[in-house]
């Protein structure tokens, strides 16, 4: 089964985790923009972020046979640094132009500040402008009023429910998103937000349109293998394979193609790997022989 | 800085190319060049961007363009996409209006552009009115990790062969070497093959045998080719 994990920070992870997740099935993967577990205090630390996101993580998934696209935006968290606002919020409207970033994200309520409400609302302005869908962070504490504020101001923003992916569900938010109209996304986490057998039990009672799975790994405790994990044991627990499949593939291709930048045809062609790409310097393969799926001359070609 | 009549004439040629595939991007190139904002401003950037999600699946090209994308500079244009036309309109019109702030302004492009406008900005360098003074954005470009980059640079590019100096250009065929480019596809290697290079290369090869590891077919390419004057390494 093909699987794609629609919420994953690799810039985090290790070229061992790139390995797992191809051998587990993971073709194709959004990394959104976040906080890198310390507030940055320079508007141009974020601006090499982005860059490392449409350049440098791009090309390292892609020596893996894994198709990465991106979500930029300024996150909560660091939403309430007034020194670095504006200039960052300039930075995403700029980048948000770029090929792989197929939604504005991952933006919301950390604190539930007014300073957060503000950028959210320009950042939501920007999705409209841009045609972009929106990926929308949840908070931890105050969760369920956080999602309906969310939810409410997206809203009134006039944003179509149908470009709009709430994350972070769980058993209590999943059946205000869903009565949204809005995307539900899951993340299965070891020993926090979500688990895997939770995640069995909402899909036996929800089913699976406009659900999805992510494993939301990071530079914390977190699993990048948390999409295929769940899909074993919902597989195991009897889950029809279409709902699955819906679940883990369909699903965050259709809701990311609607920012006419991820084209679903070509992902159904599996990226070959290649690994006489990741000779020397920062690249990753050091010294040993590298693994070639295709002819050289067929993965030359920059597209 | 003097811009040769003949190199006017490059923007519209690639303007055509454009119009051939699909009219509204050529109304759209038109307008955005009417008046181009200068390389590394927001509106370029955005425009630069943006060009990529027009002539989807427009075909490369072909026929008598290849031969015609040949005399303007472009070393191997058939392994040029129909938006790397597009966006390299859009960065000769707006580097043929930017004067001598040019390499500087391209510069910061480049600094803010994606791997795929990093590499259109380095293979279209030929295309660009006096482009020797490019050379130290060619030659940074060169220390890319990213290797689509690296290769739009090193591979299927006259820039090289023509501008770099010697030192950048030997470490540029030995990381070409290194990271697995055919060598083939560096143009005029065989023109700048120095004693040098093959100092260099030879102990390249005797590193790799102590250390009981392939050596590449290149390398024996490279280092067993005469020189343009018959002699050979020895
Ligand atoms: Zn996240």
């Amino acid at each position: 089964m093909k699987l794609f994990d629609p919420h994953i920070h690799m810039t985090s992870r290790t070229t061992d985790d790139y390995a797992a997740m191809r051998r587990a099935g993971i073709i194709a993967v959004t990394e959104p923009a976040f906080w890198l577990g310390q507030p940055r205090t320079h508007a141009g630390s974020f601006e090499d972020y982005f860059l490392s996101l449409v350049g440098w993580e791009r090309f390292r998934a892609s020596q893996f046979g894994i198709r990465h696209f991106c979500t930029l935006g300024l996150n909560p968290k660091e939403a309430n640094n007034p020194d670095i606002v504006d200039p960052v919020l300039e930075l995403v409207d700029l980048y948000l132009e770029k090929d792989g970033v197929v939604a504005v994200g991952e933006i919301g309520y950390d604190d539930m500040t007014p300073a957060e409400d503000d950028i959210l609302g320009r950042q939501v302005e920007m999705a409209l402008r841009h045609g972009l869908p929106i990926m929308v962070h949840t908070p931890h504490r105050d969760k369920k009023a956080g999602t309906r504020r969310t939810i409410d101001l997206l809203r009134e923003a006039g944003v179509p429910p149908h470009m709009v992916l709430i994350d972070h569900n769980n058993e209590e938010t999943l059946p205000i998103t869903l009565d949204s109209g809005c995307w539900a996304g899951h993340t299965i986490y070891p020993g926090s937000k979500m688990d895997e057998p939770r995640m069995v039990g909402l899909v036996q009672t929800y089913g699976g349109e406009r659900i999805m799975i992510n494993s939301s790994a990071d530079w914390g405790i977190s699993d990048p293998l948390k999409v295929p994990k769940t899909t074993d044991a919902m597989v195991a627990a009897g889950i029809a394979t279409d709902t699955i499949d819906t679940i883990v593939w369909r699903n965050p291709i259709a809701f990311y193609a609607q920012s006419g930048r991820l084209d679903p045809a070509e992902l159904e062609i599996p990226l070959p790997v290649d690994q006489r790409l990741l000779f020397e310097g920062n690249t990753v393969l050091r010294g040993q022989a590298p693994a070639v799926d295709v002819p050289a001359a067929a993965t030359a070609v920059p597209a | 800085m003097s811009t040769r009549p003949a190199e006017r004439r490059t923007q519209p040629i690639l303007a055509l190319l454009v119009a051939a595939r699909d009219p509204d991007g050529a109304a759209w190139l038109e307008a955005t060049v009417a008046a181009p904002a200068l390389p590394g401003t927001p509106g370029f950037m955005r425009a630069f961007a943006a060009a990529s999600r027009r002539l989807r699946g427009s075909p490369p090209p072909q026929g008598d363009e290849l031969p015609a994308l040949r005399a303007l500079g472009i070393a191997v244009p058939e392994r040029w996409s129909a938006q790397r036309l597009l966006r390299a309109a859009l960065l000769v019109a707006s580097v043929e209006a930017t004067g001598e702030e040019a390499p500087a302004r391209l510069t910061a492009a480049f600094r803010t552009s994606d791997s795929e406008e990093r590499a259109v900005i380095l293979q279209s360098l030929t295309l660009l009115p006096d482009p020797a003074r490019f050379a130290p954005l060619a030659a940074d470009a060169c220390r890319s990790s990213v290797q689509p980059v690296f290769e739009a640079v090193a591979g299927d590019n006259r820039f090289p062969s023509a501008f770099f100096a010697e030192p950048i250009f030997n470490q540029m065929v030995l990381k070409a070497v290194f990271t697995g480019m055919p060598l083939a596809r560096i143009v005029g290697l065989a023109e700048r093959t120095t004693p040098a290079l093959r100092r260099m290369a030879a102990d390249f090869r005797s590193e790799r045998r102590a250390a009981g590891r392939v050596v590449p077919a290149d390398l024996d390419r490279l280092l067993d080719a005469p020189f343009p004057d018959g002699t050979t390494t020895p």
